[in-house]
């Protein structure tokens, strides 16, 4: 069997799909009109996008050797070191993805304090509504 | 026609990403190679005869407190700050006088929470203790921890938790505690080097080429560096920091909720 072939076939339905979700939250975020579901949209267009930066950092199956998580589960000798860099992803995107994630939390709870203020101001969360209110205003 | 511009909307999306990925699909699909910088961590943490080690097996616990610590400090500062400004804005939570009505979720689900509450609390800090050297770390720990208080509001109420000493004046305290002390351990090696006039740096962990100055790594089976102090303090940053973003989003019932 072609293994290399189903790899990259894979990998392309791989991207395929955060390619779709990426643009189904976008559409959540331009056209729901609810705020709640903007937020929610936009937490997963966030997370789409750690997952790309995680595949980025993902590499191709070498020769007999599978991709391995970047932690040595060995003693650390030359030789177990050595072995460990030439299987292992790369780290970086991992610990980006990381300081992303906590970013993107403090991002959404401000946008949640905001919701709360929206709310009480307008008593609706809908945005057309909030939009009309503002208008009037 | 609205709902047909927004379906276009999509599938336009979808099939620029997709022809763009193509186009760049030589670079964009993973090479069996790494990048010379992936290359230098991976070799260089794990291994304790390297110059620049971290002495730790997980890779991006090196990255992360190591590294690039300097980076992970101000992602704390920010989430610190999202959590003062929400404090700010929406005033802290004063435990409310108890009513009756509402008694929270069923005695069921408040057993199953009084049994499951601490196994959560005890998997979040086995965690964030074992970060440095194993999957996890202080921010999954600290997240981990925090589901325990989200469900025993979702069980009992915020009214419960508040009755139990738990207000925002501590969680913000705790809060500051953890941030207080990341910048302290960043800065403990760097102030040593002042004192004793070697060159070193701040978020130093392990000795480098030219800064001699450093924690002392391994004390026979414990590990003492820089990695498990970071950890704890940012496993205490967001465990309180959620634990706070939960009481403040979810105030106090103003009927129901039991107080004990």
């Amino acid at each position: 069997m072609n293994y290399d072939a189903l790899n990259a076939y894979l990998l392309q339905v791989f991207l395929v799909s955060l390619f779709a979700n990426i643009a189904l939250t976008l559409y959540g975020v331009f056209f729901k009109p609810h705020y709640t579901k903007k937020v929610i949209s936009l937490t997963m267009l966030s997370d789409t996008l750690n997952v790309f930066a995680v595949f980025i950092g993902y590499r191709g199956w070498a020769a007999g050797a599978s991709p391995r998580p970047p932690i040595l589960t060995e003693a650390p000798t030359g030789e177990a070191v050595s072995r460990f860099a030439a299987t292992a992803v790369d780290p970086l995107p991992q610990a980006l993805v990381l300081t992303a994630i906590v970013i993107g939390l403090a991002v959404t709870l401000l946008l949640a304090i905001l919701g709360r203020d929206l709310y009480r101001h307008y008593g609706t969360l809908d945005m057309r509504e909030v939009g009309r209110c503002a208008a009037r205003a | 026609m609205r709902r047909a511009l927004q379906v276009a909307f999509v599938v336009t999306t979808v099939l620029a990403f997709s022809l763009l990925a193509f186009a760049v699909s030589e670079h964009l699909l993973p090479s069996a190679g790494l990048r010379s910088l992936a290359a230098f961590y991976l070799s260089a943490a794990p291994d304790p005869q390297n110059p620049y080690t971290a002495a730790t097996p997980a890779v991006v616990a090196a990255v992360l407190w190591d590294y690039r610590g300097v980076d992970t400090f101000y992602e704390t500062v920010v989430l610190y700050l999202a959590l003062v400004a929400g404090v700010l804005s929406l005033g802290a939570p004063k435990l409310g006088k108890a009513a009756g009505g509402r008694p929270g979720l069923s005695p069921i689900v408040k057993a199953a929470v009084r049994v499951v509450a601490p196994v959560v609390v005890s998997a979040g800090l086995a965690m964030g203790l074992h970060g440095s050297e194993n999957p996890g770390g202080g921010f999954h720990g600290g997240a981990t921890i925090a589901v325990a208080p989200l469900a025993v509001i979702a069980a009992f109420s915020t009214t419960f938790l508040l009755g139990k000493r738990v207000s925002a004046e501590a969680l913000l305290l705790l809060m500051s505690a953890g941030l207080v002390g990341i910048g302290a351990t960043a800065l403990s090696a760097f102030v040593a080097g002042l004192l004793v006039g070697a060159n070193s740096y701040v978020f130093q962990n392990l000795p480098k080429p030219s800064a001699p100055v450093d924690f002392p790594g391994k004390v026979g089976w414990a590990t003492i560096d820089s990695l498990l102090l970071f950890d704890i303090f940012e496993l205490l940053t967001v465990a309180s920091g959620f634990t706070l973003a939960l009481v403040e989003l979810v105030p106090p019932a103003e009927r129901g909720g039991e107080a004990r």
